[in-house]
């Protein structure tokens, strides 16, 4: 019973180690960096832009940062309520303080967030990718920006100076789309004549053309390059279960096969060391990962398809950085999956030597007596 | 003949009705915590064990203060517990009672005079405010006099004769005859110091030096099921440490054997 207790809480005492490790640093990839806004003033109003709008599960929703206490400690977002701001054809009357204006990615509700004051600028290079069929018509580009390969679905946008931390929605401002007329027939009386204070500009935002979905090369690259690490980190984990695994048999003699075990807790104690520190090296942008939690593999296999089956057809019509960004993550992929099988399978090999041998040891001093 | 089985069967029914009902709400926290806006989820578990830091630092504060308690009330038990059972001085038996006395007051009675005197000391809204009053309760030092009384007065004659002092008869002989009231003495204090709520409360004015067991109330109510998952983190220690040293609490607690 107690080999089996103790056998058991090795187990469930490196997970709680590890999740708090693994928790420390989730915290702060999972953070989304955002830029705040401060209402300005327009005659007897105060007024946003319609950049505010983050499209929720809920509809368009506006978010303003708050301080939270307790278990809520830090700077958090919470949604606005609806009746607290009115939309108008191209603003938002918002009486408030601050507004969050854009993400790394779409905050969740309550959830920690960094509010950036002055982003940095650097050269990158933006993935555009439909969102429908085709492309929309680009409107008046960023002076910063151009555009340096098209196919009908894709593109790639090469940035002079383009703002860090990336954000999406600055992106669809600086590379904006050509706006279509709104369809306000709806609101229209039978001469057709439509009275814009009747107009639900809510509905008819969210009816508004999507541009494109935007991703940095610069931040792609970033994650490409943490794939190798992450391989390590979790071939270590399945090295450490394999081990673990090997023990009880071995934990069946404990007294004969102490000096085994204790390699073996050496190695869990290592494994523990070697992981914090991978954690610590690993950097993820916060604009590839999911808003809800790290682990929504569903997230990733949307955006990491849809990236690379565009970066794919912009290298075959003929674009080497996009080339280049689909070889280098290739080779990366497989850098990650050969350390996390090559750990694991070390390990296996270890405990079955360990097993055998103190197998063979047994037997041997079992025949001298 | 029949009477004894039917009495063994009537025993046996309370004993199941008795498990079921003290394993009922267990049961009900841990199916529950699976259950999350109407569907079987995982992600309670995700946001209190990967989510957030902050449970797990919290448990780990927890559980550095019930270590530090159940190891200090240990010390203070061992020594008191031993002069009590094969020390005698005068008003022995008047001091233990006083210690019995201490024993059954509640913890509430206590907490005003400690914390005067905590913050008499400046130790108020830190850890040792929570771990110093707890490592003199007198509940330790009564588990062990009573265990150590169960020793036979001839065995430590017998060392004494052969030239061991007081602590050398008490590391090399009464402790090691004497495990599982050790071990008895020190799950009731460490379990004592993982449960308590009124001390922190007290004693502690900042949030984040709450432990585990106070800071559960304060779980924002988003999610039934985090709180649920917190629950169930609590347990963890008290379960392995039960499940390990079962068999010393029981005996600690009977305290019969004769050795």
């Amino acid at each position: 019973m107690k080999r089996w207790v103790l056998w058991v809480s090795v187990l469930a005492a490196w997970f709680l180690v590890f999740s708090t490790l693994f928790s420390l640093r989730v915290e702060q990839w999972m953070v989304p960096s955002v830029i705040v806004a401060e209402p300005r003033t327009e005659g007897f109003d105060t007024v946003l832009t319609l950049d505010c709008l983050f499209d929720t599960e809920e509809g368009l929703s506006l978010f303003a940062p708050y301080e939270g206490a307790a278990w809520e400690a830090g700077t958090r977002v919470r949604i606005i309520e609806p009746a607290s701001y009115q939309l108008t054809q191209d603003r938002i009357q918002f009486r408030g303080s601050l507004a969050v204006a854009y993400a790394t990615k779409l905050p969740r509700p309550d959830a920690l967030v960094d509010v950036i004051v002055t982003p940095k600028w650097e050269p990158d290079t933006w993935l555009a990718v439909a969102r429908e069929d085709t492309l929309p018509e680009w409107g008046a580009l960023d002076r910063r920006a151009s555009i340096q390969t098209q196919t009908e679905q894709e593109a790639l946008l090469a940035l002079e100076k383009a703002p860090v931390p990336f954000m999406e929605k600055r992106a669809w401002g600086m590379a904006p789309i050509v706006r279509q007329e709104d369809d306000l027939s709806p609101w229209a009386d039978e001469s057709g004549n439509v009275d814009k204070k009747a107009v639900d500009w809510l509905a008819v935002e969210a009816a508004r053309q999507k541009p494109p979905r935007f991703y940095s090369l610069n931040d792609l690259s970033q994650w490409t390059a943490q794939m190798p690490k992450m391989g390590l980190g979790a071939g270590l984990v399945l090295a450490f279960l394999v081990l673990w695994g090997f023990s009880w048999p071995l934990a069946r003699d404990w007294r004969k096969n102490s000096r085994r075990l204790a390699i073996s807790a050496l190695l869990t104690v290592a494994s523990l060391g070697v992981l914090a520190g991978l954690l610590w090296a690993i950097e993820l942008p916060s604009s590839l990962l999911p808003s809800t939690h790290i682990v929504d593999f569903g997230h990733y296999t949307q955006e990491f398809s849809a990236i690379f089956r565009a970066l794919e057809r912009l290298a075959a019509a003929g674009d080497v950085t996009a080339a280049d960004a689909v070889s280098q993550a290739n080779t990366r992929l497989w850098l990650s999956l050969a350390s996390a099988a090559a750990l694991p399978l070390a390990a296996a090999v270890l405990g079955l030597g360990q097993v055998l041998l103190g197998s063979r040891k047994n037997t041997h001093s079992q025949e001298r007596t | 003949m029949r009477e004894k089985t039917a009495f063994r069967r009537v025993s046996g029914g309370f004993a199941a009705l008795l498990s079921v009902i003290f394993l009922a709400p267990f049961c009900y926290v841990l199916l529950s915590s699976f259950w999350s806006q109407g569907k079987v989820s995982f992600l309670p578990y995700y946001d209190v064990f990967w989510g957030q830091s902050q449970y797990m630092l919290r448990f780990w504060r927890s559980l550095g203060i019930s270590l530090c308690v159940g190891l200090g009330q240990l010390l203070v038990s061992v020594l008191a517990g031993f002069g009590f059972a094969k020390c005698r001085f005068p008003g022995r038996n008047a001091i233990f009672f006083g210690l019995m006395i201490l024993m059954v007051l509640p913890v509430q009675v206590t907490l005003v005079p400690n914390y005067i005197m905590l913050g008499q000391l400046g130790l108020l809204d830190s850890y040792p405010a929570l771990i110093l009053p707890l490592i003199f309760a007198p509940l330790g030092a009564f588990i062990l006099r009573q265990s150590f009384a169960s020793i036979p007065d001839s065995i430590i004659d017998a060392a004494m004769l052969d030239g061991c002092g007081i602590p050398r008869i008490l590391l090399w002989i009464a402790m090691p005859m004497n495990v599982s009231g050790l071990v008895c003495a020190f799950l009731l204090s460490f379990l004592d110091a993982w449960n308590m709520v009124e001390q922190p409360i007290a004693y502690l004015r900042n949030f984040e030096r709450y432990p585990l067991s106070v800071a559960l109330a304060y779980v924002p109510p988003t999610s039934m099921a985090i709180h649920l998952v917190c629950c169930i983190l609590v347990v963890l220690p008290c379960l392995f440490l039960f499940a390990f040293f079962n068999r010393e609490l029981v005996e600690g607690i009977t305290l019969a054997e004769v050795k």
